[in-house]
């Protein structure tokens, strides 16, 4: 895992007193909200309904267990004891003060953490696979490009105020996880035909208002050409991308209005004068970041573990969680662990300081001290012996850790909704704890299988609906909370932006519907059938059938 | 707030969030900002509007709130309650726990 | 308007030249891409300097042919959101090879004095009440670089090679 030198240190410690000045003049009124607000945004703090929010950088979703600890701290010290990871693979404190922000800040910095650029119109947290090192499909470890990525665009000159925000995702697997072609550029490792491993460049996708599926500009591009080739790109849409209209200010309206092919030769142009200079990103440099993300000294084993195979003969709940929770890590003998941050009838993603700490013990016994925060809001542990698995769960179950619903129907992806956010249209948050109530029997989730539900409070679409295989969206209608349902998105390899099944549904209504759909496809579903496959083959019908009548087809 | 009880008559307040903590105020009786919504100075003509909308501007440039906006209430016989969920919800935090109940309010 | 170069405050010896203006023969004027466009021939043979004015919808390829005219060139940075000048003195410097005064104008905030020097600007227009000593101090308040710009411009990162060493003793696996 990537760890700071005095380079970095010297970095996030001065913008952590650059800010401190920045609050003293705001508070002391030497700067007004105007001149304030964005300066506060460029790092990542927002004001909400109810107080500010301070959302906390987690490159590409990895930290190690001192950083959890130090998470753990700041939910108590300075907020109400709990925090919410993201979407983003971030996480966010719902309530602390303005004055003690530069303090949390500097607690953050010790433990080489910050939020830099976790909002305004700046090159955002960049993400990568959640199960980059120990995902056996891999050609390459995401995250060392993830780390190069981050390095370079942290207080970028130049593209700090872009037209509006930029988000970027890369995946070093054919199975895409990192949902890259739903961001403003999306980096997708590649083999070319001479053997040798660089990037698919995907440009223009993203979720929001207008949904768009990333188009690819570059088939291939050399692992040493990254940089200049992503400055091209970020330069020619900081000149071009429109600045009337923030609805229209994302890179995907720019390419819609130049074209694909207009834009790539603006790029190809910008990236040949300034391609093998300052940029070059060298082999060696490559190399040292790659090595703090060498694997872990795994212990060779040879047998599976006797004791572990007796506890998933003796123990239901614990087999079923295994089951459920527990892929095979690509190291014979260890498995990858998810701990689901959705226990039944609790806000998706959310975690106690308490249950913060006791995944960072678990983390620094178990698992090489590391630790991965996912985009659906859960935690990885990434390399845990299989022959420790039972201790791990009985710990995470004491800690209310250990949901078996990884992947299932009540593994909900929420943003914070009109519980906290400003933008809001109607709440996620309750709505998701309803429908995990509803299906909150282990033998029904098992029947119905794999299914994706996810909600967002407004069109905003920060909990990604529009790739659900089921995408709630709460909508305002003349004052109350409406939910509008849209089927069949797919966040990855065959990415799909989900259908507008009909007229939405009331808070009171919603989980009912929400049920009918799922009934609706335990029915119709052909066996081995995920939902998309159904989805696919019978579109909207059956569905449209069983939620409305057949008046309604 | 009681959902219950008829609504007497409609009416605005003024409201805005606090500079240092980012706590909900509103402007209420006794001229100063204030958390519970019950305390909220009704604006009953023009008059009041212009007169309290200059308090807020002064409070905006003395540092003490951010972005003041005037909101709907309605007047029940148990008090003043927002018109919107937003402000409902604003007006009485998360409708979901949220940790620590007891320091729901912290001091102004 | 007070005019900051090098951490002081100068006198500017040069003024804007309204559209509509007449045109003088020695003044040091700077003038905007339209009067450039229309009055070219009468403002070459001036014994004055020349300035001109990129207001933020105005790239530098629009005078690409004509850079060598000038001794000054403004950039318009109508409201903090608006970055797009960051590109054009990016490209001024390093694409077209200007090596006169670049000056950032317009609304000029002291938090982004250090992203305009370290994209190539060097003189800032600021306001006439500012604090010299508090407005430069805003250029160091980050010592370091993580990315090549037009300040340092061979680097991925300039001092990576000389830390590498005492970092991988550290690392926890
Ligand atoms: S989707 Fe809308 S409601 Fe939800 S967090 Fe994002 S902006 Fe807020």
């Amino acid at each position: 895992m990537y760890r700071y030198d005095q380079f970095d240190h010297t970095i996030v410690r001065e913008r952590v007193n650059q800010f401190r000045d920045q609050v003293a003049r705001r508070l002391s009124g030497a700067l007004t909200e105007d001149e304030f607000r964005p300066l506060r945004l460029m790092n990542g703090l927002y004001l909400q309904l109810h107080a500010y929010m301070l959302r906390v950088a987690i490159p590409y979703g990895t930290l190690w267990s001192k950083q959890m600890r130090m998470l753990a701290h700041i939910a108590r010290r300075y907020d109400r004891g709990y925090g919410h990871f993201t979407t983003r693979q971030n996480i966010q404190f719902n309530w602390p003060k303005l004055e003690d922000v530069p303090d949390l800040l500097a607690d953050l910095a010790s433990v080489e953490m910050h939020a830099i650029q976790t909002s305004g119109n700046s090159i955002r947290n960049v993400t990568a696979d959640h199960f980059a090192g120990v995902a056996d499909d891999e050609l390459e470890d995401s995250r060392i490009y993830a780390e190069i990525i981050r390095q370079w665009s942290t207080l970028h000159p130049e593209f700090s105020f872009l037209p509006r925000k930029f988000k970027i995702a890369v995946s070093g697997a054919p199975t895409d996880r990192a949902a890259v072609r739903f961001h403003d550029i999306g980096l997708q490792m590649r083999q070319n035909i001479r053997g040798e491993v660089g990037f698919e460049v995907l440009v223009g996708g993203g979720q929001g208002r207008t949904p768009v599926i990333a188009e690819t500009i570059r088939d291939f591009l050399p692992k040493r050409d990254l940089l200049s080739y992503l400055e091209a790109i970020l330069r020619v849409y900081n000149m071009l991308g429109r600045r009337d209209n923030i609805y229209k200010a994302r890179i995907k309206i720019l390419l819609k209005e130049t074209g694909l092919d207009r834009f790539a030769a603006l790029v190809e142009e910008e990236w040949e004068r300034i391609r093998g200079g300052a940029l070059d990103l060298p082999l060696d440099e490559i190399n040292r970041i790659r090595a703090y993300f060498a694997p872990p000294r795994y212990e060779l084993v040879v047998d599976p573990d006797a004791a572990y195979q007796a506890a998933r003969r003796s123990d239901r709940e614990f087999d079923r969680w295994c089951v459920n929770n527990v892929l095979p890590n690509k190291q014979p003998g260890y498995g990858i662990v998810n701990i689901s941050l959705k226990p039944v009838g609790k806000a998706p993603g959310d975690a106690t300081a308490d249950q913060m700490d006791i995944i960072a013990d678990l983390a620094e016994a178990f698992s090489f001290d590391e630790l991965r925060v996912t985009h659906k809001q859960n935690i990885v542990l990434g390399h845990v012996r299989l022959a420790d698995l039972h201790t791990v769960w009985q710990q995470l179950d004491a800690a209310g850790l250990a949901t078996a619903n990884f992947g299932l129907a009540s593994d909900i992806i929420a943003c914070p909704g009109l519980d906290y956010c400003n933008l809001a249209n109607a709440r996620s948050i309750p709505v998701a704890q309803r429908i995990s109530e509803r299906f909150a029997d282990p033998e029904r989730l098992a029947r119905i299988g794999a299914i994706r539900i996810n909600i967002s409070g407004c069109i905003n679409a920060c909990g990604h609906h529009h790739v659900g295989d089921i995408g709630i969206l709460g909508v305002d209608r003349r004052g109350e909370e409406y939910y509008q349902i849209t089927l069949g998105g797919d966040p990855a390899d065959n990415a799909t932006i989900g259908e507008i099944i009909g007229p939405s549904f009331s808070y009171d209504e919603i989980v009912d519907a929400i049920e009918t759909i799922i009934s609706t496809y335990e029915t119709i579903r052909k066996p081995e059938e995920t939902f998309s496959d159904t989805w696919r083959r019978t579109g909207a019908t059956p569905f449209k059938e069983t939620l409305y009548g057949p008046a309604h087809n | 707030m009681n959902k219950k009880s008829a609504i007497q008559f409609e009416a605005r307040i003024i409201t805005a969030n606090m500079l240092v903590s980012g706590n909900v105020l509103y402007l209420d009786e006794k001229r100063c900002w204030d958390e519970n919504i019950a305390n909220a100075q009704i604006i009953k003509n023009d008059e009041d509007l212009a007169r309290l909308n200059n308090m807020s501007q002064d409070a905006v440039m003395n540092s003490i709130i951010v972005g003041p906006y005037v909101m709907p209430v309605e007047c029940h016989s148990a008090g003043l309650q927002p018109v919107s969920k937003r402000e409902l919800i604003r007006a009485s935090g998360p409708t979901i726990p949220t940790g620590f109940p007891e320091k729901g309010k912290p001091n102004v | 308007m007070a005019l900051l170069i090098t951490d002081q405050l100068i006198e500017d010896y040069w003024h804007l030249l309204e559209d509509g203006a007449e045109i003088t023969k020695s003044d040091n004027n700077i003038v905007s891409v339209e009067r450039w466009q229309r009055d070219r021939d009468e403002l070459i043979p001036r014994c004055g300097q020349l300035g001109i004015l990129l207001k933020s919808n105005e790239p530098p390829d629009l005078i690409e042919d004509d850079i060598y005219h000038f001794n000054v060139i403004c950039l318009d940075f109508p409201k903090f959101t608006d970055g797009r000048a960051y590109s054009y003195a990016r490209l001024l410097r390093e694409k077209y090879r200007f090596t006169g005064e670049l000056r950032a104008v317009g609304n000029v905030l002291r938090d982004q004095l250090a992203f305009m020097r370290r994209c190539g600007i060097n003189a800032f227009e600021i306001p006439d009440d500012a604090n010299v000593e508090n407005w430069s101090a805003a250029f160091n308040e980050i010592s370091i670089r993580y990315q090549g710009a037009n300040d340092n411009a061979n680097v991925v990162r300039p001092d990576a090679a000389t830390v590498a060493g005492d970092v991988a003793g550290n690392w926890s696996y």
